[in-house]
């Protein structure tokens, strides 16, 4: 077992992190003075890693939804239900999948070590039958339309199918009503045997604990398979848009509207892709938050309104900017959009603007971290990523003027902007 | 002292204003929270208009960006201001947040800079001159909330959960909506604003709760200094409660893939410390969470719906459950949750899922020394039930309460009515 020392000195933090022989991950942050201690585990598998091959060469295809759909039964435990277990020790838990990682958290007061067992067990001995997978399809299809009520839900998935020809994020993480359907325990069986493997796991554990007891105790709960030799297998995508344009109708009382602007090909994990992020969002703050000229005008134009939002998301092999809201008037809204993002562009950032939101970038960076849930959560997110933990910090006081310029000229690109439209029906 | 055990530091600075500091220096931000509890009546679209306006700017920072570009400045300080329904009363909150000096360069202190700034935001509204505010930011937002009012059937269960209290509280406060109806809000005057901000700022019963790294000697000569006035404040608004006669059903038709269910129940009013915990542990038992019947019964092992569950609104004497589910599981669902509360009731509950309530209650009462803001809502609670428990002295007496008293405080839940918001043909 290898372990190292991360020093979060500016963030009061400091995290252990140990790689086992079986390529698990641990680390293990300590919380003296706090009440709770939060454990979470987490994998790089999720809904979009429906194909995929075998050591032996075999290529299985799966229903879309498998992962989540696998997430769900994971909590039926073996013997016992997960909700059963961890509700007689008091603790909160939950789970979620995402595009490219599932991960499964507790958060206790007392009964830490009980808890993590329960965490470790049923994260790697699951018991799926036909039966169990039936009984779950209700469930699930009721979580699958309470999404598909959401306009905001809808109009983000026809985003992705503009912006991406082939890419699976394109598909909801649940998956469609009919897909949940047709889902088998074999599918869901071979997705765990492919993925839910020592090698793949990452645990990231916080509370006032003593950090080389609780490595010794979590060590011993992982397991010690060899890797599988799993491949994922993903559509090759285009470098450039699918579609300028989508719309769809909706039982909604003014149009919803949705500009994306892609990045042409991913940077992979690590940290260019946390440099990517950190340097993206800050574009989109000075470009157009609510502290810019140009969200002031179209503010009080009654081009924006209260409904307008924008945030990055990225992963290895795709990242893009949304820009949404609500309006009348879809054209106008598109219009302004564009033009305050191509005035950005020209005009470039300055050196003012820059410090004052880097200097707000770094307050949330502290604070983001304060209880040992979030501290755990924090160093979890990171690890998938193959990213130093805390080395958020770093990347922001080393970002330059001209860096965000030229991030701003690459993904404000109007010639990979795409446009989805949800318009009352 | 250890944290559990401690009861925030209480200070009475004027009748009808509490101050309650809980100082941490274990926390990266302090917080502040200042809640005035009006009722809900014909002035709450003006405080909801307010509570639009007024973040637009003040005198200092003229505008809705020169705001945010100084709350970037403060290291990315919080301040909202909004207003909720809690029972009867219309709560208007202001919270104002900041990094902890010792995140902060040396000799730096930004938490009196962000209280100002909070103060501003009330007190000294941008303005036309000889006008209490600007008349382009206040239509502007008055359209804008006009706006809002037409678009809230697009998000599906917010709309479900407005029509449910209107239904179930018509003619009660509780069934207003915050924000009123469209000429309401079109009939509002920059006087009504003055009105309701002048209201807000001197006469509403005010409650400031504080915690983090906070300055207990320093707040108290700003708040002192800023919100005391010669008129004495309101006291709080008084929670109508309401015997229900017959089972009363609505079903509502509106273009949902997903159907909507509620069912409100009217409870009595815990008076003591002893009848607010049983009644907490009956629900936990119910449906306050996965431990809880409904979730095992309805959707572990009926598959009926994805999340099931129930609220208290406790000063108010409500007891909510709500879910989305398939339209025709509307009677299943609906006769489900009575026979739930009968057996509870009649049956009272057994050994197991009392281990599991009482060990839901303590994680979350040991949970709060650790989350700022649960802290402080569990603090404005307390003092608004006048019970002022530590939650060390909620945890060493919860074993006390068995299933005899669970049943006796659900003896008292009462159906009133049950909702359905389902597509058209789409109910049992």
């Amino acid at each position: 077992m290898m372990i190292r020392t991360i020093d979060g000195q500016a963030l009061g933090e400091e995290v252990q992190i140990a790689r086992l022989e079986s390529g698990a991950q641990i680390a293990v942050a300590a919380k003296p003075g706090f009440s709770t201690s939060a454990g979470y585990v987490g994998l790089r598998y999720g809904s979009t890693d429906t194909h995929f091959s075998l050591k032996n060469g075999t290529e299985l295809h799966v229903p879309d939804g498998s992962a989540h759909f696998l997430e769900h039964k994971l909590f039926e435990g073996r013997e016992e239900k997960v909700f059963d277990r961890f509700g007689k020790l008091g603790a909160q838990f939950n789970g979620g999948t995402g595009f490219r990682s599932t991960n499964y958290y507790f958060q206790s007061s007392s009964n830490f070590e009980a808890c993590l067992e329960v965490l470790l067990d049923f994260v790697q001995r699951p018991l799926i039958t036909e039966e169990r997978v039936e009984k779950e399809k209700g469930i699930i299809e009721q979580e699958v339309r309470m999404y598909e009520d959401d306009p905001n839900y809808r109009g983000l998935f026809l985003l992705h199918r503009a912006l991406f020809h082939q890419h699976p994020i394109r598909i909801t993480p649940g998956g469609a009503v009919s897909e949940v359907r047709r889902t088998t325990a074999a599918d869901l069986q071979a997705c765990f045997d492919a993925f839910y493997v020592p090698s793949n796991l990452v645990l990231s554990l916080s509370g006032d604990f003593d950090p080389t007891e609780v490595l010794e105790k979590a060590s011993a709960l992982v397991g010690d398979s060899t890797p599988p030799g799993t491949k994922k297998i993903y559509p090759s995508e285009p470098r450039t848009i699918a579609h300028a344009r989508l719309e769809d109708t909706f039982s909604v009382t003014r149009p919803h509207v949705w500009l994306g602007c892609r990045d042409e090909v991913g940077v992979g994990l690590g940290e260019p892709l946390l440099r990517r992020r950190i340097e993206s969002s800050l574009v989109l703050d000075l470009a157009l938050d609510w502290s810019t000229k140009r969200h002031e005008d179209l503010y009080e134009k009654g081009i924006l309104d209260d409904t307008f939002s924008m945030y990055y998301s990225c992963d290895e092999d795709w990242s893009y900017a949304v820009l949404s809201g609500q309006t009348e008037n879809p054209e106008q809204f598109l219009e302004g959009v564009r033009m305050a993002l191509a005035d950005f562009v020209q005009v470039g950032p300055q050196e003012e603007d820059v410090e004052r939101v880097r200097r707000a970038a770094w307050g949330s960076v502290v604070s983001g971290i304060q209880t040992p849930s979030a501290l755990a959560s924090s160093v979890l997110s990171s690890l998938l990523l193959n990213q130093e933990p805390f080395g958020a910090l770093a990347v922001l006081e080393s970002i330059q003027l001209e860096d965000l310029h030229q991030r701003a000229k690459e993904l404000l690109n109007p010639a990979r902007f795409s446009e989805a439209l949800i318009l009352p029906s | 002292m250890p944290l559990l055990q401690s009861l925030p530091k209480a200070h009475s600075l004027a009748p009808g204003f509490h101050l309650l500091v809980h100082p941490d220096s274990r926390f990266k931000r302090g917080m502040v929270q200042f809640s005035f509890d009006c009722s809900l009546d014909g002035q709450s679209p003006a405080r909801t208009l307010l509570s639009q306006v007024l973040p637009q700017g003040t005198q200092q920072y003229p505008s809705r960006r020169m705001l945010s570009r100084r709350t970037e400045e403060l290291y990315g300080s919080g301040f909202h201001f909004g207003g909720s329904r809690a029972g009867d009363t219309h709560r208007m909150e202001l919270q104002l947040d900041w990094l902890a000096d010792r995140f902060l360069p040396e000799g730096q202190s930004i938490s009196e800079n962000v209280l100002q700034l909070g103060y501003d935001l009330l007190s000294d509204p941008f303005h036309d001159e000889g006008k209490p505010f600007s008349e382009t930011v206040v239509a502007r937002e008055q359209d804008q909330l006009l706006r809002q009012i037409r678009s809230m059937k697009d998000d599906r269960t917010a709309f479900a959960d407005e029509r449910f209290l209107f239904h179930l509280c018509q003619g009660e406060p509780m069934g207003n909506s915050p924000w009123g109806t469209e000429e309401a809000v079109k009939a509002l005057t920059l006087s009504c604003l003055e009105s309701a901000r002048l209201h807000l700022l001197q006469k509403a019963p005010l409650t400031v709760v504080a915690v983090g790294p906070v300055d207990e000697a320093a707040l108290i000569a700003f708040l002192s200094k800023h919100f005391v006035f010669p008129a004495l404040r309101e006291t709080e608004p008084v929670q109508v409660q309401k015997t229900p006669g017959a089972l009363r059903e609505v079903h509502e038709v509106h273009d949902v893939d997903q159907a909507k269910f509620h069912f409100g129940f009217r409870i009595s009013t815990p008076t003591s410390p002893e009848e607010m915990e049983a009644l907490g542990l009956a629900n936990l038992v119910l449906g306050g969470g996965i431990q809880g019947r409904l979730f095992r019964e309805i959707r572990e092992k009926k598959s009926l719906a994805y999340g099931i569950g129930s609220q208290l609104q406790t000063r108010k004497g409500l007891l909510t459950v709500s879910a989305g589910i398939d339209g025709s599981s509307y009677s299943e669902v609906r006769d489900e949750v009575l026979t739930q509360i009968c057996d509870i009731q009649e049956g009272g509950v057994q050994e197991e899922e009392l281990e599991m309530a009482y060990a839901a209650t303590e994680n979350a009462l040991q949970g709060l020394a650790d989350s700022p803001g649960g802290l402080a809502n569990y603090i404005a609670r307390e003092h608004l039930l006048g019970f002022h428990r530590s939650p060390q002295e909620r945890i060493d007496r919860l074993r006390d309460y068995g299933s005899e008293q669970l049943a006796e405080a659900a003896c008292s839940w009462k159906p009133d009515l049950v909702y359905l918001l389902s597509a058209e043909g789409e109910k049992s």
